[in-house]
């Protein structure tokens, strides 16, 4: 009875290692290629075993400008747009955990539909929308300066259509509702008598804010931050949206673009910078992934 | 491993300086020249190696520095990428339109800069034929929009080789229903399918270029538009047009199912063709050069006398004609900040040896007639045939719109294609397709 | 006049409000209402409706309702979120997750593996899968199927559709595990060990106790995986674009494409309402059927 038993056990374990292993095979399998390819002096869009390997693509990246454009406007305007949601989150997050006023419970419902809307359903208003800031904007900078030069500098960095500014707006609106999802639970979860305590003080509103409910609402910054980061660093629709001009170009949509030169590809190159493109959303989904389940509450995945 | 660590730094040490000489020489250069930049748009291998081989020509000739800035070579990406620009107001100073029945939706909109003034002044102005002035043209306002650089004769392109050792005659055939007669009779004689114009979802916008307009414009007294600018789709015309296509797909005298594979030009041109299971195709200068030349993927031996041209023949009798598009033209933004600049340059690429040089890296021709006197113009090659034939040439004048007639005659064909509608219901279709998106008053209704 | 400090507090709590919901209000709330207005209007970016757009009442509407490109991409939507959030990734999430309830190895070693896909950047999916769906005999897959004798196939045109949700299966797997994980996590282990003791099979153990326990997990899966997945659009489009001939032409694929490489802004903003309703009903339904607390 034992033994059939612990034989039951051992054929539900090996059935176990099987899937496992499966699984796992289909999930690794399609990298192979990207990591070969990146070190291969020979790179093709097949999967081969280079003969030799170098570094020599990566140290393209680095000489090659749109290389090194790619991963600095990428890294910017993620980096801002990341940024700026904490900030917003943060706020947000606390006004919704503290208030009891009546708008509170409207709010947080029709945040959760907020993040049922489809992006691609959006792309069409927001175009016009960003159209008209945009046109905005540039009436603004031709009353500013009459140098081309400058003018155009400007609009780069102030353009909703093809601007720094644009982009990091936009990714910024379209983390938000997670991101405040995430801190309102965590504020939630912060007793309220630290800030009366703080207030009582004579603390103001601010200052308790800075000093006590930052410091202890930390690991709810990080997750906000890194499903922030992740989901704006992976986004392509956007950039394909809103992006034009090769010096504006992020990783997706740069990468994208020199895939479309489909009698010229350099496979050393676009897989060298798959894996840099890559490599930070991983490491941010390694920490975020234990935050993953308490993003579900309210509806949709990071 | 081909590279030590210590390799490894040292290039990356060397890279940094690069980057940096590089940016303190750009930064000199800036200081020292003082000439405007003008942006222009580029696209596709071929004709980015033609523009950047006459840059600095070009720079002189107009006091500027120009920026080139590639954009993504097919043809769907570039175009939209391009129209989003220009609707975002940031458009490159000057680009081009890759097919003259884009430019009237592209004026229309208010994206391009009337040349008008500049192009009446421009001493190569005199040499264009009236067709092409007329092309550059809006429909609706007659303002000159684009500067012509070259143009795509097309016609029909048939297996003279094959044909002479079947004994099949290879004498212009004079009308429709002589064209079918020797399609029938290639049929019975090799079994092979004898004609092939384009039609279907998946070939898009080229049913209409490369299919439905060569049959359109065989009528000598039917014209696409009424004096008002409306499209005339529910006439007879169009409809005796579509029965073309129908009896073609009954008669089993064309390929059917490649076209509704994706890519479907593929099959049929690149692969049935060369191999001579397909005997006459429509097509364009530009295919003894990228479709069976001797870079392409199955090259035909002998390309120029193996595969020969017949022009079009009408559905009446008359003459038949060739048909010439006026591609990649030159314009300028309507909202550049340095437009009487741009509108030299646009001028300047509109020159003989700017459009030589383009003419013969995409097998086309120029667009302008005194190219005959400039030197180059013997490395054309038999392409100067093709040139000879541009003032007697035809075209389908379009307007506002023309995307969405293209789009309507993709489906009308492919209705054809899968047997869902007779030519009578494509026709329809074509109708009810243009209307629903711009409205009944866009179709003619007298 | 001071304001007592009740009111100040609550003054401050909409100041901080302000900028998130000036943002969202912006970006998002404000264009999905405006998608309505634009859906009556023949708004372009071509043509003279490119300048001067106008009302044209339901005709955008009247066109979508007949327009078989359309329903073939409701269709396609269907087929994709089915194959792919439904069937494929529930399947393997949940048989992933059964399994690392077992006593074995390398636990986080399996699961660090099966989570990777899902940090990939949508373009790169696009990329490794281009790679991995090459034809010819070099193509990864076609290698694969290789040693079972099978001939190469251009996977991305024969089976196109059944590639993309193949892909997007694969990249979703470690999100149904980890949801479903935590689901079985919550399971009283007693209560197994009570069936066992009265002699249940694993698969009256799984139909009887598992699966019935596991429900409302897998309802909230169920409905975050549907929405997300009627979300996608980069993923489908490095791959496919949406073709070949439609056949892979989701409606994110489908608004693109009738809005900017048709160019008809009015009838893409036609079918986007259709979608931001189906995804508001589904969110509807979702806040009252699972009772939301918020």
């Amino acid at each position: 009875m034992m033994q059939a038993q612990t034989h039951l056990e051992q054929a539900t374990q090996k059935k176990a290692y099987l899937t496992l292993v499966a699984i796992s095979f289909f999930c690794v399998i399609p990298f192979f290629w990207v990591l070969l390819a990146a070190f291969d002096p020979q790179a093709t869009q097949f999967l081969s075993l280079p003969k030799e390997l170098t570094a020599g693509h990566f140290y393209n990246l680095l000489v090659n400008e749109s290389g090194v454009r790619w991963i600095f406007n990428s890294v910017l305007i993620v980096g801002l747009a990341t940024l700026l949601t904490l900030v917003f989150a943060g706020f947000g997050g606390y006004a919704l955990s503290r208030t009891s006023a009546w708008w509170k419970r409207p709010l947080l419902y029709a945040i959760i539909l907020v993040r049922i809307v489809p992006p691609p359903a959006l792309i069409v208003p927001v175009y016009k929308v960003m159209l008209w800031l945009n046109s905005a904007v540039n009436n603004v900078i031709l009353t500013l300066t009459e140098n081309v030069e400058q003018q155009i500098l400007l609009s780069r960095i102030f353009s909703f259509v093809d601007g720094y500014l644009g982009l990091v707006l936009i990714h910024t609106a379209m983390q938000l509702p997670l991101a405040i999802w995430i801190m309102k639970t965590f504020f939630d979860a912060i007793p309220k008598d630290y800030e009366e305590a703080a207030a009582l003080d004579g603390a103001s509103q601010m200052q308790t804010v800075r000093r006590v409910l930052i410091p202890l609402a930390l690991p709810g910054f990080a997750a906000a931050g890194l499903f922030a980061f992740i989901n704006a660093w992976g986004d392509f629709l956007m950039p394909l949206m809103f992006t034009s001009s090769p010096e504006l170009q992020t990783l997706p949509l740069g990468m994208f673009r020199a895939f479309l030169r489909v009698d010229a590809i350099d496979y050393g190159f676009l897989t060298a910078l798959a894996v840099i493109y890559t490599l930070p959303a991983v490491i941010a989904f390694s920490f975020a992934r234990k935050y993953l389940t308490q993003t579900f509450s309210g509806g949709v995945k990071g | 491993m081909s590279l030590n660590i210590r390799q490894l730094l040292a290039q990356f040490a060397g890279g940094l300086l690069f980057v940096t000489g590089a940016a303190v020489t750009g930064a000199v250069a800036a200081e020292t020249i003082k000439k405007p930049t003008l942006i222009i748009a580029e696209h596709r291998s071929a004709r980015l190696a033609a523009l950047y081989s006459l840059e600095e020509v070009i720079e002189a000739r107009v006091g500027v520095n120009l920026k080139i800035v590639e954009y993504p070579a097919p043809a769907q990406d570039y175009f939209t990428k391009l129209v989003t620009e220009l609707r975002a107001g940031n458009a490159p100073d000057v680009f081009t339109i890759p097919r003259d029945l884009q430019l009237d939706d592209l004026a229309a909109a208010g994206y391009l800069a009337d040349l008008s003034p500049a192009m009446q002044a421009w001493p190569g102005y005199r040499h264009l034929p009236e067709l092409i002035k007329s092309l550059a043209k809006g429909s609706f306002d007659d303002r000159s929009y684009a500067v012509p650089s070259i143009v795509a004769i097309e016609q029909l392109y048939y297996r003279h080789d094959l044909l002479e050792k079947l004994a099949i005659s290879t004498a212009q055939p004079q009308d429709w229903q002589d064209l079918l007669a020797r399609a029938r009779q290639i049929k019975t004689r090799t079994g092979q399918f004898p004609l092939l114009f384009p039609a279907g979802l998946t070939w898009g916008m080229g049913a209409y270029t490369e299919g439905y307009r060569y049959l359109l414009a065989g009528f000598s007294e039917y014209k696409l538009l009424d004096k008002q600018g409306r499209y005339r789709l529910a006439e007879d015309a169009p409809r005796q047009a579509f029965e073309f296509y129908q009896t073609l797909i009954r008669e089993d005298l064309m390929p059917v199912k490649p076209l509704l594979n994706p890519e479907p030009w593929v099959i049929p041109k690149y692969e049935m063709f060369p191999k001579g299971q397909l005997m006459i195709t429509t097509c364009g200068t530009w295919c003894r050069v990228f479709d069976w030349g001797a870079n392409s993927r199955n090259p035909i031996a002998n390309v120029e006398q193996a595969v020969g041209t017949w022009k079009i023949p009408s559905v009446d009798g008359s003459q038949p004609f060739v048909l010439a598009s006026m591609v990649y033209a030159w314009a300028v933004n309507a909202q550049s900040r340095q437009r009487p600049l741009a509108t030299q340059l646009a001028l300047a690429l509109g020159e003989v040896d700017v459009a030589l040089a383009y003419a013969q890296k995409l097998g086309n021709v120029p667009a302008r007639m005194d190219a005959k006197q400039h030197p180059q113009y013997a490395a054309l090659g038999t392409l100067s045939e093709a040139h000879q034939q541009l003032p007697q040439a035809r075209a389908l004048r379009t307007t506002v719109g023309a995307n969405v007639i293209m789009a309507g005659v993709a489906r009308a064909t492919e209705a054809l294609l899968i047997g869902r509608e007779d030519a009578e219901g494509a026709q329809q279709l074509l109708v009810n397709y243009v209307s629903s998106v711009l409205g009944d008053e866009a179709i003619s209704k007298e | 006049m001071t304001l007592s400090f009740e009111t100040k507090r609550q003054l401050g709590y909409r100041l901080m409000m302000a900028p998130a919901l000036l943002l969202m209000g912006a970006f998002i709330v404000f264009p999905a209402f405006y998608a309505f207005s634009l859906s009556l209007t023949n708004d372009a970016l071509l043509g003279f409706a490119a300048k001067e757009s106008s009302f044209v009442g339901l005709r955008n509407f009247t066109r979508l309702f007949g327009d078989p490109l359309f329903w073939n991409s409701l269709k396609v939507t269907l087929v994709f979120v089915i194959g792919s959030a439904v069937i494929g990734q529930f399947v393997l999430g949940f048989a992933a997750a059964l399994c690392l309830q077992q006593p074995v190895k390398y636990k986080s070693i399996f699961n660090a593996i099966i989570c990777l896909p899902n940090a990939v950047p949508e373009m790169v999916v696009g990329f490794l899968w281009i790679s991995m769906y090459a034809s010819g005999e070099y193509g990864t897959l076609n290698r694969i199927i290789a040693w079972f004798g099978i001939a190469p196939q251009q996977w991305l045109y024969t089976f196109p559709l059944f590639s993309i949700i193949i892909v997007n299966t694969w990249r979703g797997i470690a999100f149904s595990m980890i949801l479903l994980t935590s689901g079985l996590a919550a399971i009283p282990k007693d209560i197994y060990e009570a069936a066992r003791v009265d002699g249940a099979t694993d698969k009256q153990i799984f139909l009887r106790i598992t699966l019935p326990m596991m429900m409302p997990t897998i309802f909230l899966y169920l409905f975050i995986s549907t929405v997300t997945t009627f979300a996608i659009f980069g993923l489908v489009y490095t791959l496919s674009r949406g073709g070949p001939a439609n056949s892979t032409e989701i409606l994110g694929i489908y608004i693109y494409n009738q809005s900017f490489t048709s160019f008809q802004l009015g009838y893409g903003a036609a079918v986007a309402v259709i979608s931001l309703v189906v995804s508001m009903v589904l969110g509807l339904v979702y806040v009252r059927a699972l009772k939301v607390e918020v």
